[in-house]
């Protein structure tokens, strides 16, 4: 499998589940590359027993979760390499609201949200995170409620 | 803006041309893997020089105590227990594990709890050989000079500071910090049930 390519499709992907997770720009692009260099270590190990973007995505996500464990910001200097300091972009408001009330939600909704919002299929969503298929639905369902009702909170419907 | 695919259209349109090209991710992941394994290796390799030179020394050196011979035994046993330790890290390096998110937490779950064993017991057994065996294995030396007991009473001073104030500070500490990272992990189960 090529690494390349892999990185091509989902880089973007991967990069908007770790901003939808962190909601710090800076920290979910460094993210994005821990979880592309775990990605490409893991490479030869992958069995396809499952799907590539299951594989992915699990990895992904277990990598955000982990970021709990850096309770302070992660210091550049143990980073693998040093980005080019890039300008940020400044985020356009809506989005940045999105983002505000998708960082309002528990860890694991947050998880959830993002890979909805990526349009996942609900069986694979329950194969990354490791729900039972029949409570997949319900939940989901009762998360998109709430990130819809908090849009809506922040005048952003209309 | 009305309806969940809105809201996904809205998604979408994050910008991601600040991320690195695919080359230069792939350059970092050597760098990294590189380092991060040169450091356990360095440390086994250290770890292996030591056993050596404590078995040669135990072959080609006439210890006239019984002391220094147990001493030597005990200090060999201290890295033995240190390149145990290691070796496990070095697998763990290497073993990826495909696992769901809910498998993932459990397992970070465990593996502070190990951490939390290691720096309890296993560092403790660790030390307690280390420290029994330099004091056995130095107490022929400090009996034959007075250069050997002043070095030998200086071990002993560190090896005091070392069990009553510095191991049970970084103890603390280390296990606050472990305790607190299973009390997330258990917060993070509770979400998916």
């Amino acid at each position: 499998m090529d690494f390349e390519a892999i990185y091509n499709e989902h880089k973007q992907q991967v990069f908007r589940i770790c901003m939808g997770y962190l909601n710090d720009q800076e920290y979910a692009r460094d993210l994005t590359q821990e979880i592309f260099i775990a990605i490409w270590r893991s490479l030869p190990s992958f069995r396809q027993e499952s799907k590539l973007s299951t594989w992915i995505f699990r990895i992904a996500t277990n990598h955000c979760l982990r970021a709990i464990e850096n309770s302070k910001r992660m210091p550049t200097t143990e980073l693998p390499l040093q980005l080019e300091d890039v300008y940020e972009e400044p985020i356009e408001e809506q989005l940045a609201c999105l983002y505000k009330c998708i960082a309002e939600l528990p860890q694991m909704e947050r998880i959830i949200i993002s890979l909805v919002l990526e349009d996942l299929p609900q069986t694979e969503i329950a194969l990354i995170i490791g729900f039972e298929p029949t409570n997949t639905r319900v939940k989901i369902h009762r998360i998109k409620a709430k990130l819809t009702e908090k849009f809506k909170k922040y005048g952003q419907f209309g | 803006m009305d309806n969940l695919d809105n809201i996904r259209l809205l998604w979408v349109s994050a910008r991601t041309s600040m991320l690195p090209e695919p080359d230069a991710v792939i350059m970092a992941a050597r760098k990294y893997k590189n380092a991060a394994l040169f450091r356990t290796v360095r440390l086994l390799a250290y770890a292996f020089i030591l056993t050596l030179l404590l078995i040669t020394l135990w072959c080609y050196t006439n210890p006239k105590m019984i002391s220094t011979s147990i001493g030597e035994g005990f200090l060999l046993l201290a890295v033995l227990i240190l390149i145990g330790t290691n070796l496990n890290t070095l697998h763990r390096f290497y073993y990826t594990r495909d696992l769901n998110n809910t498998e993932f937490i459990a397992f970070l779950k465990k593996t502070h709890e190990r951490q939390l064993f290691y720096h309890s017991r296993t560092q403790v057994l660790g030390l307690c050989c280390t420290t029994v065996g330099i004091l056995l294995y130095l107490f022929e030396t400090a009996n034959q000079h007075a250069a050997g007991l002043a070095i030998y009473i200086a071990v002993l001073i560190f090896l005091i500071v070392l069990w009553l104030f510095i191991r049970p500070a970084v103890f603390k500490k280390q296990s606050a910090k472990l305790q607190l990272l299973i009390k997330q992990m258990e917060n993070l189960a509770s979400q998916i049930n």
